[in-house]
């Protein structure tokens, strides 16, 4: 009697076996997303491990210290601009609030801008955007509201990522626009979810926009190229609206120095343009340099 | 691939380490079996790849903090999936039968299928009313067809361990099938 019924209960259960195959491309985005959360989570500190403390003059993130290139170019700047270079790798620590920090910011330019490769352009861009975030962070830890600029130059540094990687031909382009889907939900998801504080909601509305904007560049990446390159088009050159070179904050940009919410604009920032208190000229912003039009694809 | 292939304990030694090919390693391996397992107890495609994607990032923060498993990891990755899901009924309040079912049985008439979804979501409900040892046992054993010795190593017991939880977890599905049966007749 038992194994009849035994068997019966056997037979009912195999109908929970006839699962639908999974979707491959679920599957892949699936992937693609854990792995892009290992990343974001390897490289981030344990929250209860004892902080290491800044004890010496040139200490930056360990995997600064890895990128031999971008250590060369930090070289280079210090010797071409006559700067001495100690200021230079001193200023890779600094926060939005400190005097070295537009010497930071234009060293990020200037490696942008030496880059050749679109894909080292997409992680820079994306790891410089990440930056940003924890600075916003830092900030608003200490009690301070993170200048929009800052803002700005998240919101830019994605487009950057966004542009650069639409650039690329279509599987490998794919691939880049859902490592930084990935990167930036991850990134998001990590945020305080509860919380209701200014600095973290702007933060989160300029992530969940990019990542509305990044799904759409996943169904079309040439149609994002495209936008990005009538983005650059429209875009004035330096020097004819009178700022002498500096652009004008982006009529776009979400996060505007007038501090209002960003959620104003429809299609959120097609356009990569200079940022307020980074008027520099090696800006590797498509609208602020010679080779606008053809970035990217001409690489 | 079968589990007693895999160096587990090294890979996951690499996954420490966040070693990206350890990890694309594992996804590749354990994501299958995490999906076949939370459709079985799920039924919904989109509801599994939001508990896969969730289980996939708890082992990461679990690795982060050190506390990550150092054996077993289909284990562990069930426990995770388990636990998501019973959090998921709970949270949205929602019995396993009300959600749209994606799990296919094979039937001539509209009414069959009716009856047969009806009879999925039965077998899954019973199941799920099972404490978590149980219900790895059975789809282990039933579903997966793994033999005892297997078993026993997933979970950590010894063979006659096993093959008493065999009988108990049976039998207490059965019991729970029968209050089932009660409640959609009445």
């Amino acid at each position: 009697m038992f194994h009849k019924r035994k068997k019966e209960i056997v037979e009912s259960l195999k109908q929970l076996n006839q699962i639908p195959p999974r979707n491959t491309e679920k599957a892949l985005a699936g992937k693609s997303r854990f792995l892009a959360q290992a990343r974001l989570i390897g490289q981030s500190p344990v929250t209860n491990a004892p902080e290491s403390r800044h004890n010496s003059w040139n200490h930056f993130p360990k995997k600064e210290r890895k990128m031999s290139t971008i250590l060369a170019i930090l070289l280079a700047i210090g010797l071409v601009f006559g700067g001495s270079t100690a200021t230079v790798f001193a200023a890779q620590d600094s926060a939005p609030d400190e005097f070295l920090y537009p010497v930071k910011t234009f060293t990020e330019d200037v490696t942008l801008e030496l880059t050749q490769s679109p894909e080292a352009k997409v992680e820079l861009a994306l790891n410089y955007a990440l930056r940003r975030i924890d600075e916003i962070n830092d900030l608003k830890e200490a009690g301070i509201m993170p200048p929009d600029a800052v803002y700005a130059r998240l919101e830019n540094q994605i487009n950057l990522a966004l542009q650069q990687a639409s650039s690329l031909g279509s599987e490998d382009a794919i691939r880049a626009l859902l490592q930084i889907r990935d990167t930036l939900q991850t990134k998001e998801q990590l945020m305080d979810q509860q919380s209701d504080d200014p600095i973290l909601l702007k933060t989160r509305t300029i992530l969940q926009e990019r990542i509305q904007l990044v799904e759409s560049g996943i169904v079309d990446p040439e149609g994002m190229y495209n936008e990005f390159r009538s983005g650059w088009e429209n875009t004035p050159e330096p020097g004819k609206n009178g700022t002498q070179g500096v652009e004008q904050p982006a009529q776009n940009v979400t996060a505007a120095p007038s501090g209002e919410p960003q959620n104003q604009p429809v299609n959120p920032t097609m356009e990569i343009t200079q940022v307020p208190g980074n008027g520099n000229p090696g800006s590797a912003t498509p609208g602020g340099n010679s080779n606008s039009g053809d970035n990217g694809k001409g690489n | 691939m079968d589990v007693n292939n895999i160096d587990e304990k090294t890979l996951l030694h690499r996954a420490q380490q966040f070693d990206e090919k350890a990890l694309s390693e594992i996804y590749d391996i354990y994501s299958p079996r995490v999906y076949r397992y939370a459709m079985r107890l799920l039924g919904n495609q989109q509801i599994v790849e939001e508990c896969l994607s969730e289980t996939f990032l708890r082992f990461l923060k679990m690795l982060h903090h050190s506390q990550g498993p150092v054996d077993h990891l289909q284990a562990y990755l069930y426990r995770v999936a388990h636990n998501w899901i019973i959090d998921y009924y709970c949270k949205s309040n929602m019995e396993p039968d009300e959600l749209s079912d994606d799990i296919a049985v094979e039937t001539n008439s509209v009414e069959e299928q009716a009856h047969q979804n009806i009879q999925v979501s039965k077998i899954r409900k019973a199941l799920l009313s099972l404490p978590m040892e149980q219900q790895q046992i059975i789809i282990l054993k039933y579903l997966e067809g793994r033999e005892n010795e297997d078993i026993a190593i997933l979970l950590k017991k010894n063979n006659g361990a096993i093959r008493s939880q065999v009988f108990r977890a049976i039998n207490a599905l059965r019991r729970e099938l029968q209050k089932k049966e009660k409640h959609y007749v009445s």
